[in-house]
């Protein structure tokens, strides 16, 4: 893996002019605590993330270039009775694109590596991922195929559904992640009639461990412009989940919808927002990428997460944030296709960038269940870019 | 929508520097320069930095600063600026103020860092880039709005 890595580097730096090289790093802390009040203090932990970064062209019309990021964090929670250091490294980014041009109105881009890749709904899949993604763009449609595979990721910083869980030593820096291979397809009109935007996207996971969970995705979506500054986003996703053992395929829905309005006081933005993600009888929507919705670390699995978010930027180096959203537990097991009520949860941001390359981020939020128990979120975040 | 363009950059420079006949000759002939060099851009800096001295041409002008140590002894006035390097001379000439690692290090690559966290650089662009006299123009009329009364060219 080392020596893979290192080789890339190698060879990127070979092909690249010197003379072009950009680089840079950012190192930040982060203090954070997510508990009942009483162990808002027990619970604080510490991250320190030291990142480094560099990028070239590979020609001087910057058709094709390569970039890679790669940090190392120390977490410490010194105040819990069981405190603990976890020391991790990762290969955040490393990434070479090339965009060729057919013609005038037909152009492609290949990208190789490892970087960020998401879905239709940003729910379902949202991770690092390692392979080959090609989209290629025309004035009517845009389209894109991707093979990729998680098994040179490190599992402690992604988290992915298997049946067969990574077992974890923290005292590891890099713990390769389980084998699956992951292939989409999209297609969108872009802005086709009325501002309108139509996709479908067909996602796929093969999980290569013995008796693995494979899953599919097809997702239909639409989005433009209602009325003046007011936007909207509506997604439906059929989901399909088998075990390699079995023949038999589980469905499953998310559907999400989205109102955004941006009125023109201070680069603000109020939203909507809704998503409800459900089985059929005694079954489950899994997303693949593990991801938490909620303060108290709600998935999008089974749960119906409804309410309203903001920004505000009142002055050039001040933006503020907040949200609100009731979440509610689709039982599909227990009481057959019953919703319940789970909780409110708010939270709030304040970002100060005092200087261009220093930012501080404070956030807060609670979340309160039905029973009547408080959870509360903090965090304080500086970041400084070298 | 070309000649708008234009248009507006000699506007911009005449309303931030008085413009002698010299200068205007320079300006007009930045502006269609591919890939400027430092003569060129010492030329705006030192005029700025030193309204009271008189600049016979644009090599005068790029002694001047070398011998105050505002330009490297080592550099060619006829080689050509990089993004990074007419990034520091314009951030050292109008005083614009920096990130914390700029207030540090006065290096360059910061000075690019700042221009393009101010919008003025493109996010796309290299530290090694080469500079179009049109854009050298924008970069400096930027500065110097950054930084008023304004001197002389």
């Amino acid at each position: 893996m080392k020596k893979f890595l290192v080789l890339l580097l190698i060879i990127s730096l070979s092909l690249s002019s010197v003379a072009a090289i950009d680089f840079g790093g950012i190192i930040d802390n982060t203090t954070a605590s997510t508990a009942q009040p009483d162990n808002i203090v027990r619970n604080l932990a510490n991250d320190t993330k030291v990142t480094a970064w560099i990028s070239s062209p590979f020609d001087r019309n910057r058709k094709s270039f390569f970039i890679a990021e790669g940090y190392y964090n120390l977490n410490a929670s010194s105040f819990d009775t069981s405190a603990k250091v976890i020391n991790t490294v990762d290969l955040s980014l490393l990434k070479f694109s090339i965009d060729i041009d057919i013609s005038d109105s037909f152009k492609t881009t290949f990208n190789l590596g490892r970087y960020i890749l998401s879905d239709l709904t940003s729910s379902i899949f949202s991770q690092s991922i390692d392979g080959l993604l090609l989209t290629a763009n025309t004035p009517i449609i845009t389209a894109s195929l991707f093979a990729g595979y998680t098994g040179l990721l490190n599992a402690k910083t992604v988290s992915f559904y298997t049946l067969k869980p990574t077992e974890f030593d923290n005292s590891k820096l890099y713990i390769k992640a389980a084998d699956c291979f992951i292939a989409s397809a999209n297609i969108s009109f872009p802005s086709v009639v009325f501002n309108q935007t139509p996709s479908i996207e067909v996602f796929e996971t093969i999980d290569f461990n013995e008796d693995g969970y494979n899953k599919a995705y097809m997702t239909a979506s639409l989005n433009g412009p209602i009325v003046g500054l007011l936007f909207y986003n509506v997604s439906s996703t059929l989901g399909l989940s088998s075990l390699t053992s079995k023949n038999e395929w589980s469905t499953s829905n998310l559907t999400k919808a989205n109102l955004s309005f941006y009125p023109k006081l201070m680069s603000s933005s109020l939203a909507l927002n809704f998503a409800f993600a459900t089985g059929g009888d005694n079954q489950t929507f899994q997303p693949f990428t593990s991801s938490s919705i909620s303060i108290v670390s709600h998935t999008m699995s089974n749960v119906l997460k409804t309410g309203i978010s903001g920004s505000i930027k009142p002055i050039q180096f001040l933006l503020i944030t907040a949200n609100a959203d009731v979440l509610l537990t689709a039982n599909n097991e227990s009481e057959q296709n019953k919703t319940t009520y789970d909780g409110f949860q708010w939270q709030s941001s304040i970002s100060v960038q005092p200087l261009s390359d220093i930012q501080i981020i404070g956030s807060f939020g609670q979340f309160i269940a039905n029973s009547g128990n408080s959870t509360i979120q903090f965090s304080a975040k500086v970041t400084l870019s070298l | 929508m070309k000649k708008v363009f234009l248009n507006l950059i000699v506007l911009l420079c005449i309303s931030f520097f008085p413009l002698t006949a010299q200068s205007a000759d320079i300006v007009t002939d930045m502006i269609s320069t591919p890939e400027v060099t430092w003569a060129q851009a010492a030329y705006f800096s030192a005029s700025w930095l030193y309204p009271d001295q008189e600049f016979s041409d644009m090599n005068s002008a790029f002694n001047y600063l070398s011998e105050n140590k505002i330009i490297k002894a080592n550099i060619n006035p006829e080689s050509t600026v990089s993004l990074k390097q007419l990034s520091g001379l314009c951030l050292k000439t109008w005083n614009v103020k920096g990130g914390l690692m700029y207030k540090l290090t006065k290096a360059d690559r910061y000075a690019f860092r700042e221009l393009k966290a101010k919008s003025i650089i493109d996010s796309s662009s290299d530290p090694s880039d080469k500079v179009t006299g049109r854009k050298a123009l924008e970069i400096i009329n930027f500065c110097a709005s950054l930084n008023s009364p304004s001197g002389d060219l």
